[in-house]
């Protein structure tokens, strides 16, 4: 069971209000094309450090939610994470992996032993305060805002599918654009 | 003052409160400090790339922060200085250490001693090398080199400075 991401993130949207959203690559597309927003940071350049940057910020910025929707592959990229997120443990930290199976950005090619990982119980043996999956929209409507208000560092593994092309899909140029990062830092003066 | 208490006190008296470190063993002591200090946020690290990005984060959020590495963790995390920190002119301030030198007496520093400043000088990151206890006083202005050039910026520790004496 799955859910279409584009509609993953849009009820995601309608639930983080101003909370600093971090997004890597692929689903970056489909997030900004569901919130157009000076929080959102946009983890690109190195592969699998959007949880990085997002723990960053959440320590820098302890008055402030951060959502960070990693990817699959990415967290591969990047396993030693979970460990150091459960160390620091961030109270205002929601480390969500949006699970596709693939290397999407380069090709869409299968992350090894696709289907078999539980990212949601490497998360929890890592030390997560709280992990949970879900594989539904309907889930996700009812179990996310209760997550998202729970004390972090908390772990949530989306299943999804891809939905409708994101209207910016693709465009590198713009998620590598200063003016982005600049919308960010400027947005997180404001507050 | 030992080395290590001047570099902690330099970090300080520049407004340092985050701290992303993985030790070898000639930081240790100063990572030692900076988590006994209540006023930093000490985050360690499983691999070095974390250390770089957290501080990037932190960037972002207004914190001063410092990244502390072995100099083999540095070479292992020079892509992602340069496809993050290099790629995006966000700065982030790595302290190493040297290793490799004349006087570091370990076979597998070989490489990291012959060949660090080459890969520094291909990737273009400034450098400044620390050899002796009154050159800890030019932290502040290599803190500030680095937030002005919006790039990596490598302070590296000798084992001059930091032991004293050879192997």
């Amino acid at each position: 069971m799955s859910m279409r991401r584009d509609e993953c993130f849009a009820a995601l949207a309608r639930m983080v209000g101003d909370d600093i959203v971090v997004s890597t690559y692929t689903s970056a597309f489909d997030w900004i094309a569901a919130r157009d927003h000076a929080l959102n940071f946009l983890s690109v350049g190195p592969m699998g450090l959007a949880s990085s940057s997002g723990l960053g910020l959440a320590l820098g910025r302890p008055d402030r939610r951060v959502v960070v929707l990693d990817g699959d592959g990415s967290l591969l990229m990047n396993l030693g994470t979970l460990v150091s997120i459960a160390a620091a443990g961030p109270r205002n930290l929601v480390h969500c992996v949006v699970e596709n199976g693939t290397y999407e950005a380069n090709g869409g090619h299968p992350i090894p032993n696709r289907d078999m990982v539980d990212f949601a119980g490497m998360a929890k043996a890592a030390g997560y305060r709280h992990v949970a999956t879900l594989a539904s929209l309907e889930q996700f409507d009812t179990e996310m805002p209760r997550l998202l208000a729970l004390q972090g560092p908390v772990f949530v593994c989306l299943k999804v599918v891809p939905g409708a092309t994101a209207p910016r899909q693709g465009d590198y140029a713009y998620l590598h654009g200063p003016e982005v990062r600049q919308r960010f830092r400027d947005g997180l003066r404001a507050i | 003052m030992d080395p290590y208490r001047r570099i902690h006190q330099e970090l300080t008296r520049i407004g340092v409160t985050l701290a992303a470190t993985l030790p070898d063993d000639w930081v240790g002591p100063l990572i030692g400090l900076l988590e006994a200090d209540p006023a930093i946020i000490h985050v360690p690290v499983a691999r070095e790339a974390e250390a770089v990005t957290i501080c990037s984060g932190a960037f972002f959020g207004g914190v001063r922060s410092v990244a502390v590495m072995g100099n083999t963790g540095l070479l292992t995390c020079t892509g992602e200085l340069a496809t993050l920190n290099l790629r995006h002119q966000i700065p982030v301030f790595c302290i190493v250490s040297m290793r490799g030198s004349i006087d570091d007496h370990r076979v597998y520093q070989e490489i990291q001693g012959r060949r660090t400043i080459a890969v520094l000088d291909a990737y273009d990151f400034p450098y400044h090398i620390v050899d002796h206890p009154d050159e800890i006083g030019c932290i502040p202005d290599a803190y500030e080199a680095c937030r002005l050039q919006k790039r990596p910026f490598i302070l590296f520790l000798t084992r001059r400075l930091l032991k004293g004496r050879p192997a």
